[in-house]
């Protein structure tokens, strides 16, 4: 059955929401991360109902390495040894997504909302979008976060993790989208009736048509307004 | 006063004791259940409840899997849905969860202990009637269609009343909050149980270590349910009378609730955890035929996991916007708690690998438990990373990551529990013809219900949905779980009919199946209401505490307290580390008094949920008076000096000395109240550095003369309640200083009051009024309850329960108020100092 | 456990708690100082200063708990359990000790305020 399950798994680790089909280096970083710990995890697993089912199904196997060496070694060394290098990747990789200041190319601001995305881009010239997110590809942009109601959660798995909206504070996230195209995103923060309805897309944009194309997109969703 | 001592045929004895304790101990039949107060009962009666609402809990989360099985269902409206899944955690967690293992450990614990009795029996079956009416409550709102619908963990401010007007999320505050208080009652009597109430000889070196793990579960629940009621108690206040504690537009703060939810809600993990590994620690070496490895090592590993599992509560809030570097230290406790579970899991395998293992049912749940825990734990080392959170928080891997862990720590040790110990109270054992068919299709269902979700979350599937388009990519992997949840149902359903079997065709065993060769084992089947016949000293352990022949020896009455006394319920409380015969206590027979006591608390509960608060008033007076008479007939009224108890020693009752359960159980009472005091100072502070739209437009003036006098009353209080003891312990009635303590509190609680009306900005305008009226009513409610201390003083005094001997009674009342008056200095103290703090922000 | 030594008295069992309630300070004490900290925009350097000054200062207290119950004369051990107990505080004061720098170390080198 094992087989099975990941047969079906690497085959189909695709989809517009997936963590695994990074489309941006944080989501990229994090997806790395993800294998490195599965194959880790797979081995500890080995390991663990290995053991059990030789000390069940061979009655005195085990028994001469003496209980503290047991103890000692599983209960100590191993996890040290694997959480140590773990903790530290895992930190060293967080510190590199922070969107430290002065790094960013772009500031856009969000706006969750019961139950829409309403987005504002101040280096645009403050025009605004609703559930359409456009961004430039290429280059580090901050997106800050809020809310005007209750917790909303902003997410495009392709591209980063997610960053929660909460009303009173502004959280910002960084993200960068490697390639122009089409992504989805959507809320991942129970907000009521209508979450499950509540994504937004993403319209990535080459760099140097950013400004036109935010600009056409924007009036034209004034027009339907 | 001994049994008598000529000696016909060898059984006599034996059942002459039998038929006097049981007239002692038995409860009566009929109505009389109502009344009974006794462990074996009342812990049953947590277990079968638990499991009715495990199934109801089941169907719910089945109900969702018939939803999510295909795209854009439309099963189930998505109003439906949210109650649906919002209940199926919420009953999961706090009505099954939880009070199964508290059933497990009523049941358990005084046998495995070598005693007869927990420490309090109308307290524990106060705290069932508190539970089954809490839950009947939560119940009665599903069925009504007004349960809870914000997801079972609540966040305001979807849970606010802005956004939920309806009584779903009052529904869920009150009733879990009604529940919880009864989890608080019944941690401390089992801590006081574990410390004070065990077999002579048992030295914490030789208890068993389930002893070890459920008095470390218990000191655990009193730390971690307090913030939970802080939260509960503040979310309330929010929703009815609007003081804004989690309102961002005025000067609260939304992941105020969060951390005081996660704060209780990470350990709770742990405390359902920790009593199924203490269920495993002492199975595998019994099915092992060996003793534990490793007992030590298990009880630093579980001290340490009890302490790390408080410092690891934000990784649920990884994304809400926390620093990375506060992150830091969370994501690291998060992977270092596996090291303490790791010591438990290799000390089992090593136990296993000096024994002979035995294969039979419950080995083969212990399989199930090895398999899908370490799954489980693997996924959870995942998550506290925190990059990988960042994509995987509120998706299905955290579903999936949690149901491996709760089934594998809770739902396969439990089963395996149950075919262990059923033996014990049916005579018979399972027929592997059923169980072990059962087994797989509970197992291999499971996984191929939860194991998909993983899959299902990477690809982006979020968390509490009540439908999906179909062009995610997430349609194959929703089909699969849900006919998993079928197989693992059918599994379930199975197990329960293998059970049923088992009561009426099971095959037939003597005592002690397994060997186990544990006091739990040393007692008739079904175990008597008193358990032991007579109490064993225990000469080693933790392995092998009844050794061959001590059970029929303690039959026929040659261990202490073979006989009976005065229709006394008598137990034997002992030295808490030596676990020398300290202290004969004399334990309550059955009583309505919890049953009605509960009854009149669900009526002021129910009356909070329709708001009739004045009702609520009226109805909490009952439960306070209630409570006083409780009081009453607490203890013996008379003094009685040494009593001899058995084997040439004598030791004087509970009442007549300085360390009895009572004295105890206030002071961890007392700690679990710090907790919950300490999260209210938390709370305050994290307002005022946190929170958006500080500092208010205007703030109060400290009125520091009217805090000092109500510290000097506090403290004038507190000092004729110490009066009070010491004239009671020279033998005198101490009604001058009972009645100056009174006047004392009348005063705190009056100037108190005064202060509330005082505090600028007013406590429903802004989070800093707020705050500083919830430190006050704090010091108000414990003034109130120091006269209420005072009152059954005073009663108890006239009807002669008092004497200079018997003196707990003012000693209790001068602990209450000393805590009183040190956490009145504190508050008083922060309630002045806020408005420096407030100006220190700036504008 | 024989009847004449002296039985461990109950409030030894703290110790057992002693090592992880520093670290529980260490934990409240850090999250405070970088929580207060950055409201109050203190520099990067003076706050990673104290964050270092306060894991140190509860390093040195579990490190003198452990010096304090692993010096004590094992001949005044009230017997068996007086062993058990004081060994099961010397081992879980050494967790705390490694608890302590495992999730702390790592947290004046990290970036402060984001």
């Amino acid at each position: 059955m094992v087989q099975l399950v990941l047969a079906v798994a690497l085959a189909s680790c695709g989809g517009p929401l997936s963590t695994l089909s990074a489309a941006g280096p944080a989501a990229d970083a994090i997806a790395t991360m993800w294998w490195v710990m599965l194959a880790g995890s797979a081995a500890i697993f080995a390991l663990v109902l290995g053991l059990f089912a030789l000390v069940i199904l061979r009655p005195g196997w085990g028994s001469s390495v003496s209980p503290a060496r047991w103890i000692v070694l599983g209960g100590l060394v191993l996890p040290g040894v694997i959480l140590t290098p773990l903790v530290a990747y895992a930190l060293v990789t967080g510190e590199r997504l922070l969107p430290l200041p002065g790094t960013a190319r772009q500031r856009i601001e969000v706006e969750g909302r019961q139950w829409s995305w309403t987005f504002r881009y101040p280096g645009e010239g403050g025009v605004k979008t609703v559930n359409v997110l456009h961004l430039p590809a290429g280059m580090p942009v901050d997106i800050a976060v809020s809310s005007v109601d209750v917790i909303h959660s902003f997410w495009i798995p392709r591209f980063a993790g997610k960053i929660d909206a909460v009303p009173g504070h502004v959280n910002v996230l960084r993200i960068q989208a490697d390639e122009p195209g089409r992504y989805e995103g959507q809320c991942s923060e129970f907000c009521g009736i209508g979450h499950p309805r509540m994504r937004f897309a993403v319209i990535v944009h080459p760099a140097n048509d950013f400004s036109a194309a935010l600009a056409q997109a924007a009036a034209s969703s004034k027009v339907k307004e | 006063m001994s049994a008598s001592v000529d000696r016909p045929p060898q059984r006599s004895p034996a059942l002459r004791l039998h038929r006097q304790l049981a007239a002692i101990w038995a409860t009566g039949p009929g109505l009389q259940r109502l009344a009974a107060v006794n462990h074996s009962v009342i812990g049953l009666r947590f277990m079968a409840t638990a499991f009715i609402f495990f199934a109801i809990g089941g169907v719910l989360g089945m109900l969702t899997r018939v939803q999510l099985a295909t795209p854009t269902a439309d099963f189930m409206a998505p109003e439906t849905y949210n109650q649906v899944f919002t209940m199926h955690g919420s009953m999961m967690l706090f009505l099954f969860a939880i009070p199964l293992v508290e059933g497990v450990a009523v049941y358990l614990t005084p046998k495995i202990l070598g005693a007869r009795d927990l420490a309090f029996p109308r307290l524990t079956a106060f705290g069932y009637w508190c539970y089954l009416f809490g839950a009947t409550i939560l119940t009665g709102a599903l069925l009504a269609g007004v349960a809870p619908d914000t997801g079972w963990f609540m966040y305001t401010p979807l849970s606010s009343n802005v956004y939920t007007p309806g009584m779903n999320a009052d529904v869920w505050l009150l009733g879990v909050t009604f529940v919880e208080i009864s989890a608080l009652a019944f941690a401390v009597e089992i801590i006081v149980s574990i410390l004070k109430i065990r077999a002579p000889g048992m030295s914490l070196d030789r208890m068993p270590i389930f002893g070890w793990y459920m008095l470390i579960t218990a000191l655990m629940m009193v730390a971690a349910f307090p913030p939970l009621i802080l939260g509960s108690i503040l979310l309330e206040v929010e929703r009815a009378f609007h003081l804004p504690f989690f309102d961002p537009t005025r000067g609260g703060d939304p992941l105020l609730w969060q951390h005081l939810f996660w704060l209780f809600g990470h350990p709770d993990v742990y405390i359902i955890f920790l009593p199924m590994a203490g269920v495993l620690s002492t199975i595998i070496p019994v099915l092992a035929g060996g003793p534990l490895v490793g007992y030590r090592a298990i009880v630093v590993a579980i001290i340490a996991l009890a302490f790390v599992s408080f410092g690891i509560w934000v990784h649920h809030m990884f994304t809400v916007g926390i620093p990375h570097l506060a992150l830091a230290f969370f994501s690291a406790s998060s992977a270092i708690v596996a090291v303490p579970t790791a010591v438990q899991v290799f000390a089992w395998l090593a136990t296993l690998a000096h024994g002979r293992p035995r294969w039979n049912v419950p080995m083969l749940y212990v399989f199930g438990f090895f398999f899908i825990f370490a799954m489980g734990g693997l996924t959870g080392v995942m998550l506290a990373m925190v990059p990988f959170d960042w994509q995987a928080h509120d998706s299905y891997f955290v579903i999936a990551h949690m149901h491996y862990v709760v089934a594998g720590a809770l739902a396969f040790p439990m089963l395996a529990a149950l075919y262990y110990w059923l033996p014990l109270l049916t005579g018979r054992m399972a027929m592997n013809q059923l169980s072990v068919p059962a087994f797989w299709l509970v197992f291999v269902g499971f996984n191929l219900t939860f194991f998909m979700m993983h899959l299902t979350g990477l690809r982006g599937m979020p968390r509490r949905i009540y439908t999906y388009s179909g062009d995610e990519g997430w349609n194959s992997l929703n089909l699969l779980s849900s006919v998993g949840g079928f197989i693992m149902t059918i599994g379930f359903a199975l197990v329960v009919i293998d059970l049923l079997a088992q009561l009426r065709y099971g095959r037939r065993t003597r005592r002690d199946p397994w060997k186990a060769e544990s006091l739990e084992w040393a007692m008739p089947i079904p175990p008597a209401p008193y358990n032991f016949a007579s109490i064993p000293f225990v000469r080693a352990g933790p392995d092998r505490t009844a050794p061959e022949g001590l059970a029929a020896s303690l039959a026929r009455g040659e261990g202490y307290l073979g006989f009976v006394r005065n229709g006394w319920q008598e137990t034997l409380g002992v030295h808490m580390t030596s676990g020398a015969p300290e202290q004969l206590i004399v334990l309550s027979r059955p009583t309505y008094l919890p049953f009605y006591t509960a009854l009149a608390t669900s009526v002021a509960v129910l009356a909070m949920l329709f708001q009739f608060y004045l009702s609520a008033l009226a109805a909490a007076l009952v439960v306070a008076g209630l409570l006083v008479l409780a009081g009453q007939s607490a203890g013996l009224n008379r003094d009685y000096g040494p009593l001899p108890v058995g084997q040439g020693v004598s030791v004087p009752p509970h009442t007549e000395l300085k360390g009895s359960p009572p004295w105890w159980a206030l002071i961890f009472t007392l700690i679990a109240d710090g907790t919950l005091f300490v999260s209210l100072l938390f709370g305050t502070l994290y307002l005022w550095v946190s929170a958006p739209n500080w500092p208010p437009a205007q703030t109060f003036t400290p009125n520091l003369g009217l805090a000092l006098a109500a510290v000097v009353a506090l403290v004038a209080a507190a000092t004729a309640a110490r009066g009070s003891q010491r004239s009671i312990s020279a033998g005198g009635m101490a009604l001058g200083w009972i009645g100056l303590a009174a006047i004392g509190l009348v005063v705190v609680i009056a100037v108190v009051v005064g202060l509330i009306s005082g505090i600028v900005p007013r406590p429903t305008e802004h989070a800093l009024g707020a705050t500083a009226a919830a430190l006050l009513a704090y010091v108000t409610f414990h003034a109130g309850i120091g006269l209420l201390f005072l009152l059954s003083n005073l009663l108890r005094l006239r009807a002669g329960f008092l004497s200079s001997r018997r003196s707990i009674d003012p000693r209790l009342t001068r602990l209450w108020l000393d805590y009183t008056v040190v956490s009145g200095v504190i508050a008083l103290g922060l309630v002045s100092a806020l408005p420096a703090l407030v100006r220190s922000l700036g504008t | 456990m024989t009847a004449r030594t002296a039985p461990v008295p109950p409030g030894y069992l703290w110790w057992l708690a002693a090592g992880f309630l520093v670290w529980g300070s260490a934990l409240v004490v850090v999250y405070a100082v970088h929580g207060i900290g950055c409201t109050f925009a203190w520099s990067t350097g003076p706050l990673r200063l104290g964050l270092a000054l306060v894991l140190f200062a509860h390093l040195a207290v579990i490190g003198w708990i452990w010096h304090r119950l692993g010096g004590v004369d094992p001949s005044r051990d009230s017997g068996q359990t007086g062993v058990f107990l004081r060994m099961a505080a010397v081992w879980a004061t050494i967790a705390a000790f490694a608890t302590t720098i495992f999730t702390l170390g790592a947290t004046p080198l990290l970036t402060v305020c984001l």
